[in-house]
């Protein structure tokens, strides 16, 4: 890259080109650069405050000067109104730092220039309307404006060029800057003394932000200058003075000399030894010799490379900035720092500067890094934190003001501006984006994934570094949610075989580190770190088949409750632990519980969107454009995706276990339906005029279902089982064997239901042959029944028969009953009507009748949300629906777990005196308990 | 039986006084090794004061040594210290005593007034007060529960509720009473503290938490002692949320003693719902709770009958409940021929026998008691040796009769107040 400023205009004009073909895309960098650096950027206001506010400032003088010397008295007017906006505006700036001198210089120059221009009456005649329109107003208005300045301005008058210097050389100073960084990007070996704004003064196009305009001037210019002013060049400051006073005779040039700036610029560059063999030195070189430029060496050239880095990083986002040039230029400062031994502090700052220009070179946030940028990045990150590592001394420290760093004082500590934590947190997001935006199926993707490990040997370095620094608790919270977010949905297979699962263990202790945080100030973040770090916890249980600890865990939390306040991925992970509790529910065999739990997720049709794992198609329609950009951008990456099929079938499974036995037990009664979507998969088959053997997971379904109201429990099993993607489930062996005992069991219940009324008497044996039963199971089967009042019938124990009561009634009778059922409730409602409050005794009798199996399940329970379900009995008449309120303990009271039971016993009497536990706050025994156990989040969005 | 021994984990959230007992009861059962048992006997008596018990159990310890010369020292030292602190409080106590005092003091409890009365005229400082507090602690310490608890109870009553040692001298107050073995006292004070508890402001949720704890815990003493112990045990843990949260939070072991509790008692059937909702949530498991799982989840009679058994051996082995063996194993029988006989149609006596572990004759015997209290409908075929249950279910007709018999009558009354609103014309 030879060319840089001809790279650069060129860069801007392609960066404009692509911004006219997609004004979308472009919105998100300034979005990014102010909310993902947020740190950073505050830095920046910080420390340009005043260096942003003087360059506003020369900025209009400049403007001023240019309309000046072409008489454009309406332009002079413009840039004296901005120049007095300006002014305003930088008040508080200027009354730190003293009225800046060029504009003491401009007002003054401007009054005489005004007053000139009144006093030559020959002139002002040929102005036309709108100049000599603009002279009046201008000539009063400077003349009230100056009146501040008096004093200033007539100590300008005596004294001129105290003035002019100064501005000088703040100037040449800050192009300097510019400029050292544009070579080194281009590598150009070249050296400058001082630059030549002056000349750029009538440029038109000085006033908009075509920077590589104004640079391709300065070059040339300067290149020119130097030759003639190489006697002056140790006087930096009064040789720009002295040039600026050329200024007018090189005007003529001008207009020819650009011209040939972007023809002369490559080949002066590429060249630039031979045509300027005295001015050109190494880079490195050049930092050295900027030295001298400074009263103080190696101070200096640590400022220099700050001053640099922070004139980069304030073209950061901006159109016109190259950014993939950017990223070059820090690694070669990098480079030079480490050459020239400025300090690890420099060289820190220069990678981790690095590392932002990496994230720079994304147009959009949206947009996805390229690969290589990426690795890049990890690559850069990976030496910062080995520079850390061996350099304990030096500390990042977030949102510090560039100001108080110390980059070099060994006697302070020394301190960076900046976060290594939130480059890694970016750089795991950009991770995931990378992912997400690859073919899952393809080489690519197992290639990139391969790359997790290396980010994850990061985390943890960082982890290490963020412990030995002391570093805050949230910062340590940050990057254990991090390591967490790794790990959680990863399958311990070692675990599985038996042998010591190391996950879980490691799993816990990360968690329980977040947890044993005090949460002393509720800030939002803790608590999401908190909230997603449970989530993981209790999915990782989940995943591992502990079930019983994953539901105390989700059951202790209350996360339930405020889970509908979070963020949108917080809640996508809630769902997702939630169907994977569901989903160890069901692997366990505790059907009624895994029924619940993924009913919710399963009923609203979309459990693609609530999982964050594609958008399903049938309700593309109600999604407009931006909707589905935002949910493209929440996905997770395929490798920790959920089978869905998987999560169907298992439902689906879960539903006929526990609706078959029921709509057999409720043949004449209008049934409450248990699962909406078991249903419609059986209406749907219905419609179909031809069945074939099953072929679809659905099709597989509800033909073992229709076995099933059949009781032929073979069929239905076979059937069931027979797909092929119980082969996905973890320990599937265990699990199809599982399905096959619950099918045997409601086979047998369904049966009992459906044709009980048909036997007088019936053996256990003949029933234990049918259902491949033990005897024992199947006693024990028929005596739940009988005690929970669904099948009236009693053993004979000398016989060994079941004795059937025939007390299944008929469909009249049932209906009979209905209709009694309901007279009784108009008697109610009327009675209540009249106001007669109490009601019969006889009210109760209805209930007094049924004996103590059934209220086993309170009468109450309907009209409380449905909790995780008990499964005392698969199937009860009224639901069998426990809501967890009793059980609304909050995760912390169960200190006893995370953290250290002292010993009460031994403690004495003194109730306060132990100090074991911390206070986290939120026990509250009646909160609510559980009511919206299942309540998935996805509504709220 | 030592794996279903729960002093380990229930000493955690005793006093050390409270644990004496317990060791005490073990090194009777013979479960465990004796000298370790000794052993840590003496490990808890080093915390305490009772300089003494120390040595005579060190002697056992270690017979034929002396005792180590700390604990002379501390010997001294404690006498010391008590007779320093006897005479402060005896001080603060004598000025309690007086006519005056007491006037004021009834006049203007816990009020100002009262304490500017007694630092005009005594002197007297607030903080004097708290040596009784210390003296009573003191007294505890070396075991004098007797002195303890009076001292205490004076301190109790004079100070405000807002003392720094207030809620502890309660704490020390309801252990004295149970080391004394009032248990109608203790009752009242564990009572006491229940409100107190419930009241407290100032602490914060996680301490409540260890509170009830505690609570659960020393009330066991009292709760398997006093007369309406076990009923009360019931109310107060099993049907209260925030101590049922409590144990199921802190100490799911107390659940043996609830459902221990739950099984004895008279008024079984509202409790053993909710028990059965607790035990299905909780992972602790003990043939106790098995049993009852056994017997109203599973309806695995065989299971039960092993459990029951165990039972026996656990019940006999727990310091608390080991008075409550008969009572359980009767009515552990009671609980599962009900439900053996509402299932059944015809059973053998031989087999009821079997099944709740009785000889066939004493199981007739009892089956025979059952008919006769009326707890059980059923007849004895004394031929064949069945039981045969009577009363099938009600038919169908009668369940409509029953339910639409009271239409009539509730619509004759609506009528008369429809009759009796239009009289008075509203």
């Amino acid at each position: 890259s030879t060319q840089s400023t001809g790279g650069d205009s060129s860069d801007e004009s392609s960066s404009s080109e692509s911004e006219a073909e997609m004004p979308v895309a472009r919105a998100p960098v300034r979005q990014y650069a102010s909310i993902l650096e947020e740190s950073d950027d505050e830095k920046r206001v910080v420390r340009s405050s005043k260096d942003k506010r003087f360059s506003e400032i020369n900025e209009a003088i400049k403007a001023i000067r240019n309309a000046k010397k072409i008489k454009d008295i309406s332009k002079v007017f413009e840039g004296f109104n901005s120049l007095c906006s300006t002014y305003t505006k930088s008040q508080n700036v200027i009354a730190k730092n003293g009225t800046p001198k060029a504009f003491i210089r401009c007002v003054a120059d401007l009054e005489t220039f005004v007053l000139a221009v009144w006093e030559d009456k020959e002139q002002r005649s040929k102005l036309n309307k709108i100049n000599s329109k603009a002279l009046g107003a201008l000539k009063q208005n400077v003349r009230k404006f100056n009146k501040a300045f008096e004093t200033d301005i007539e100590e300008y008058r005596k004294n001129p060029d105290n003035y002019e210097e100064v501005i000088e050389e703040d100037e040449s100073d800050n192009d300097d800057d510019l400029e050292t960084a544009k070579d080194s990007a281009k590598q150009a070996k070249k050296s400058r003394t001082s630059s030549s704004r002056a000349f750029d003064e009538d440029d038109d196009e000085a006033g908009g932000d075509g920077m590589s305009d104004d640079d391709s001037d300065d070059m040339w210019n300067e290149s020119d200058d130097s030759s003639s002013s190489d006697d002056e060049m140790p006087a930096i400051g009064y040789t720009a003075a002295y040039f600026l006073k050329k200024k007018d005779d090189d005007k003529k040039e001008r207009p020819e000399r650009k011209k040939k700036a972007p023809k002369q610029q490559q080949p002066r560059t590429s060249t630039s030894k031979e045509d300027e063999g005295w001015t050109t030195v190494s880079g490195v070189e050049k930092v050295a010799k900027e030295k001298p430029l400074f009263e103080e060496g190696t101070e200096i050239t640590v400022d220099v490379v700050n001053q640099k880095i922070a004139e980069l990083s304030s073209i950061r986002g901006r159109r016109g900035a190259n950014r993939k040039k950017n990223i070059e230029t820090f690694e070669l400062l990098t480079e030079t720092c480490y050459k020239e031994n400025l300090g690890i502090p420099v060289v820190a700052k220069c990678l981790y500067y690095t590392c932002l220009a990496i994230f720079d070179y994304n147009p959009s946030m949206s947009a996805c890094m390229v690969v290589d940028i990426w690795v890049q990045l990890l690559v850069t990150l990976d030496k910062l934190l080995t520079l850390l590592e061996g350099h304990r001394e030096v500390h990042f420290v977030e949102g510090l003001p560039d100001e108080e760093e110390n980059l070099e004082n060994p006697e302070k500590p020394l301190t960076v501006a900046g976060s290594i934590l939130v480059i890694m947190e970016r750089a795991d997001d950009e991770f995931t984006k990378l992912l997400r935006n690859l073919d899952p199926h393809g080489t690519e993707y197992v290639q990139r994934l391969s790359d997790e490990a290396k980010l994850c040997v990061v985390i943890l370095r960082i982890k290490a570094e963020l412990a030995t620094r002391k570093a805050s608790n949230n910062e340590m919270c940050r990057i254990y949610l991090r390591e967490i977010e790794h790990l959680y949905y990863k399958v311990d297979y070692s675990a599985e075989k038996g042998g010591t699962g190391n996950s879980k263990a490691k799993m816990d202790e990360l968690c329980k580190f977040i947890y044993r945080i005090e949460s002393s100030d509720h800030s939002g973040d803790l608590d999401r770190i908190r909230t997603r770090a449970m989530l993981c916890h209790i999915y990782h249980h989940a995943l591992h088949n502990r079930w019983s600890e994953a539901r105390d865990l989700m059951l202790m939390s209350h996360l339930q409750h405020g889970i509908s306040h979070a963020d949108i991925p917080t809640k996508i992970l809630h769902n997702r632990t939630m169907v994977q509790l569901g989903l160890c529910a069901f692997r366990n065999g505790y059907i009624q519980h895994a029924h619940t739990t993924l009913n919710e997720i399963q009923s609203s049709q979309k459990s693609k969107e609530l999982l964050a794992q594609g958008l399903s198609t049938q309700r593309m329609s109600e999604r407009n454009l931006e909707q589905e950009k935002i949910e493209k951008q929440r996905q997770i990456p395929f490798h920790m995706h959920i089978n869905l099929e998987l999560l169907e079938y298992s439902y689906l499974t879960c539903a006929m276990l526990l609706e078959v036995p029921h709509m057999a037990a409720h043949q004449f009664e209008q049934r409450r339906k248990l699962s909406r979507t078991f249903h419609q998969q059986l209406r749907n088959a219905e419609k179909n005029p031809l069945i074939g053997p099953p072929d679809s997971m659905r099709e597989h379904l509800v033909a073992s279902a229709k076995a099933m109201m059949k009781a032929d429990w073979k069929t239905c099993a076979d059937t069931l089982l027979a797909h092929k993607i119980w082969n996905l489930m973890p320990n599937a062996e265990d699990v199809k064997a599982m399905l096959k005992q619950k099918i045997k069991e409601e086979s047998l219940r369904t049966y009992m239901f459906t044709y009980s009324a048909c036997y007088d008497s019936i053996s256990p044996m003949v029933l234990s042959r049918m259902f491949d039963l033990s005897n024992k199971q199947i006693h024990a089967l028929i005596s739940k029944m009988i005690l929970n009042d669904e099948l009236k019938a009693s053993w004979d124990k000398p016989t060994d028969l079941l004795i059937l009561h025939r007390a299944e009634s008929s469909k009249l009778q049932s209906l009979a009953k209905q209709t009694a059922d309901k007279l009784t409730h108009v008697m109610d409602n009327t009675e209540k009507m009249l106001g007669q409050g109490t009601t019969f005794t006889s009210r109760g009798n209805a209930a007094a009748s049924l004996t103590w199996p059934n209220n086993i399940f309170g009468a109450g329970n309907g009209s409380l949300q449905m909790g995780f379900p008990i499964g005392m009995s698969g199937d009860s008449s009224r639901g069998g629906h426990r809501n967890y309120q009793d059980r609304s303990r909050n995760y912390q009271d169960r200190n006893r777990n995370y953290q250290d039971r002292s010993n009460a016993g031994n403690a004495g009497y003194n109730g306060r005196s132990r100090g074991g536990y911390n206070n986290a706050g939120g026990y509250n025994n009646n909160s609510g308990g559980y009511n919206n156990n299942t309540q998935y989040t996805s509504r709220v969005y | 039986m030592a794996q279903y021994d729960l002093t380990n984990q229930l000493s955690e959230y005793m006093d050390l006084h409270l644990v004496f007992p317990l060791l005490e009861f073990l090194s009777t059962r013979r479960i465990y090794d004796e000298s370790s048992l000794t052993e840590s006997k003496y490990q808890l008596l080093q915390n305490t004061n009772m300089v003494d018990f120390t040595i005579d159990v060190f002697r056992s310890l270690h017979p034929g040594e002396d005792a180590p010369a700390a604990l002379g020292e501390k010997r001294e030292d404690v006498v010391r210290q008590l007779n320093y602190l006897q005479q402060r409080s005896s001080q603060v106590i004598e000025i309690f005593s007086k006519q005056d005092v007491t006037d004021v003091a009834e006049k203007n409890r816990d009020s100002q007034e009262l304490w500017n009365y007694l630092g005009e005229n005594y002197n007297f400082q607030r903080e004097q007060l708290e040596d009784v507090f210390h003296y009573g602690k003191f007294m505890y310490d070396v075991g004098n529960y007797a002195i303890a608890s009076s001292h205490l109870d004076i301190y109790r009553n004079i100070a405000p509720a807002d003392s720094k040692f207030y809620s502890s001298a309660q704490w020390g107050k309801l252990a004295s009473e149970i080391l004394q073995q009032n248990w109608d006292q203790a009752m009242d004070e564990l009572e006491r503290l229940k409100d107190n508890i419930m009241a407290a402001v100032h602490l914060t949720q996680s301490e409540v938490l260890i509170q009830r704890a505690w609570l659960v815990h020393w009330g066991l003493f009292v709760y398997f002692n006093h007369p309406q112990g076990r009923d009360k045990l019931i109310d107060d843990f099993l049907h209260q949320k925030t101590y049922l949260n409590a144990i199921q939070t802190m100490c799911p072991h107390i659940l043996r003693y609830i459902t221990t509790a739950v099984v004895i008692s008279k008024r079984r059937r509202d409790g053993v719902k909710e028990l059965i909702k607790v035990l299905q949530q909780e992972s602790y498991k003990d043939p106790i709770t098995e049993f009852v799982e056994s017997l109203y989840v599973n309806f695995d009679f065989d299971e039960a009958q092993s459990k029951l058994k165990q039972c026996t051996t656990v019940i006999e082995n727990d310091f608390f409940i080991v008075g409550c063996l008969d009572d359980f194993t009767e009515n552990a029988r009671l609980i599962i021929s009900e439900i053996f006989c509402r299932i059944h149609q015809r059973i053998e006596i031989d087999m009821l026998a079997d099944k709740l572990n009785m000889a066939p004759a004493e199981a007739e015997k009892w089956v025979v008691n059952m008919i006769r209290l009326a707890h059980l409908d059923a007849k004895i075929d004394s031929k064949n040796g069945y039981v045969v249950m009577g009363g099938t279910s009600t038919p169908i007709y009668q369940k409509l009769i029953d339910k639409t018999k009271d239409l009539h009558l509730k619509a004759n009354s609506c009528c008369q107040k429809v009759d009796k609103k239009l009289a008075l014309g509203i």
